[in-house]
């Protein structure tokens, strides 16, 4: 009478929240990163974190998917307690995070980084490696929806590249491809408009609007350029040495006088 | 006709083809670990140690028990048994295929697990701690399979007997042999191609360049490196028991760690993460060493002429740093056919 889920709990609806990290204490040594934060995520909206360096937005993403483990607090996703999770065992429930500094599979081309995202494929058990036939039928579907992929994130012409040949942009647009790719509901973005035109920016966060409409998925995102993000966010925290100092509408987030003096006042 | 002294080219051609097959299937399992998947197996000589002891502990043993010989004490009876059991073996041909064949496939299973064994502390530790656990712990298979004699005959060694002794003697049973190690060379090659060209190669060579965005993206690096170190090691425990089989004597004090060096000399010179570099590097390599070895009568250098070929190697791999780092055949990126069905076309 095993389960693969344990979960019992009901799938989450729009607006609900599907994310939650409550009280997460985090130090490094004498250095308090993470003092008590709880932060929680609704379905189908795009969420962002603003604060000046240095106030833990990186380290809470890196708590919530598994990269550090917290000291203290809990992290919920879609009502499974993930704390201190393997960050593959977090993806596998849906979760996938990009990073701020590009981490691309240097010597493997475009399409491959894409390939490696993918959840499903038979051929990634060793056993089933050595027999074509056994996975030839996931490849091929992969590599089409991979293609897709390719060409909504402005990648297909360099799809034969390896990933050590792209420009800091295109290796912004690669962990987003890589992130699509991977099938998850939830995405977790450090700074993906960290270094790409204007334009492009635009481009990257009308793709996640329509990815959080069309298809439900949600975002929680880090990012510094609020003149270009906030047309795009539904809710904002702003976060100032280990704490959440204010949240709300992002407008309103943005304007509070704490969160300004945080920033001027350093 | 004799150059270098040797009397009979054919025979010194067929050692270097036993060599070359042997050195093959070490380093084909070494590019698996270090040149694909990026684990710095610097234990390599264990898992070939372990399919060597397997075979040189068991060979004897196994006849005695099908033939009904007895064996007597296996570490002072072993080179009198050995001469029996050949004998033994050239009036049953299929028994010294079957025996042989079961040999190479339990030191290449053993040798596997053993793998997966060390892939354990992987878990925990990174790059050069790793390193330095895989070299600790083939050592502690040399120092104590050389010590414990009832396992493989301690300081003296085990004899592996003739197991071609049916065939005859002479060139035609040399043919032979050679042509069995490289049935087994040619299967360990085919398997290591079609590994790093599925899914689970380009998950391999993902694990080498970034750990973490694997992580990221729902892979299980420790996976990663049991499946990959079950299937390396699995590969370089065939070469041992075929090394065995091949010189028909194993002596566990042999196994020392250069034999991991050399392997790594020999895949930065063929082409890391290239499938077909392991054989050019092992070529060389063994064309060198075979050579040097056979003029050693001729050379008058001041050192111990046996590591004449490692100072050459050693040159050549530091030419290679700084002319072509990427060896001789340079790691390519595998292009993918998109828009058509990928039967049809051809890697």
């Amino acid at each position: 009478m095993s389960q693969e889920h344990v979960s019992s709990s009901p799938p989450i609806k729009i607006g609900e929240k599907i994310l939650l990290a409550e009280n997460i204490k985090k130090s490094f040594g004498g250095l308090v990163a993470l003092d008590g934060v709880t932060v929680g995520i609704r379905k189908g909206e795009i969420t962002i974190i603003i604060g000046p360096n240095g106030s833990g937005k990186t380290t809470l993403l890196n708590v919530v998917s598994g990269f550090l483990k917290c000291d203290l607090g809990r992290v919920l996703y879609k009502g499974n307690d993930i704390t201190n999770m393997p960050p593959h065992k977090i993806n596998e429930l849906g979760l996938v995070r990009t990073f701020q500094i590009p981490q691309p599979f240097s010597n493997l081309t475009v399409l491959e980084n894409l390939l490696v995202a993918s959840r499903e494929s038979k051929g990634l058990k060793v056993l089933n490696a050595m027999k074509k036939s056994k996975w030839i039928e996931y490849e091929e579907r992969d590599v089409e929806r991979a293609t897709q992929i390719l060409n909504i994130v402005n990648l297909g012409k360099v799809a034969d590249q390896p990933a050590s040949k792209l420009s800091g942009g295109q290796l912004k647009l690669l962990e987003i491809g890589r992130a699509l790719m991977n099938g998850a509901d939830t995405v977790l973005m450090d700074e993906p408009a960290a270094g790409v035109a204007p334009s492009l920016a635009h481009e990257i966060f009308s793709l996640l609007r329509r990815l959080a409409r069309e298809k439900e998925m949600t975002f929680l995102i880090i990012e510094h350029r609020l003149e270009i993000a906030m047309g795009y966010v539904d809710y904002a925290y702003a976060m100032a040495k280990g704490r959440v100092v204010a949240q709300g509408k992002p407008e309103e987030v943005v304007n509070s006088p704490i969160v300004i003096e945080t920033y001027l006042g350093g | 006709m004799s150059i270098l002294g040797i009397a009979d080219p054919l025979r010194f051609i067929f050692d270097i083809g036993g060599f070359f097959i042997i050195y093959s299937m070490l380093s084909i399992s070494m590019n698996l670990d270090y040149g694909f998947a990026g684990i710095p197996n610097l234990g390599k000589v264990m898992y070939f140690a372990v399919g060597a002891i397997v075979t040189g502990s068991l060979s004897l043993r196994i006849i005695s028990e099908i033939s009904g010989i007895p064996l007597g004490d296996f570490v002072t009876q072993n080179i009198s048994y050995s001469i029996t059991a050949g004998n033994w073996l050239s009036h049953h041909p299929i028994e010294a295929v079957g025996i042989s064949l079961s040999l190479i496939g339990l030191s290449s299973l053993i040798s596997g697990f053993v793998g997966i064994l060390s892939s354990l502390p992987a878990i925990r530790l990174k790059e050069t701690y790793l390193a330095i656990t895989l070299l600790v712990s083939g050592e502690l298979v040399r120092v104590i399979s050389s010590y414990y004699a009832p396992l493989v005959g301690g300081t003296v060694g085990a004899h592996v007997p003739d197991f071609f002794s049916w065939v005859g003697v002479g060139r035609i049973h040399d043919l032979f042999l050679l042509a069995y190690l490289a049935a087994f060379m040619v299967a360990s090659y085919i398997a290591s191609r079609l590994l790093v060209m599925s899914p689970f190669g380009r998950i391999m060579r993902a694990h080498r360049d970034n750990e973490e965005a694997l992580m990221s993206l729902g892979k299980d690096p420790v996976y990663v490196r049991g499946s990959t170190l079950f299937v390396s090691s699995a590969i370089a425990g065939a070469a041992g028991s075929l090394y065995a089989i091949y010189s028909g004597n194993v002596n566990a004090g042999d196994f020392v760690p250069d034999k991991t060096f050399i392997l790594s000399l020999i895949i930065v010179i063929g082409g890391m993460a290239n499938v077909n570099g392991p054989l050019v590097g092992s070529l060389i390599y063994i064309v060198i060493d075979r050579v040097v070895r056979q003029a050693k009568f001729f050379l008058n250098v001041p050192f111990d002429v046996n590591y004449l070929s490692i100072g050459i190697m050693g040159v050549i791999l530091l030419l290679f740093f700084f002319f072509r780092p990427k060896g001789i055949l340079p790691e390519k990126p595998i292009v993918i056919a998109r828009n058509k069905k990928l039967k049809n076309v051809s890697e």
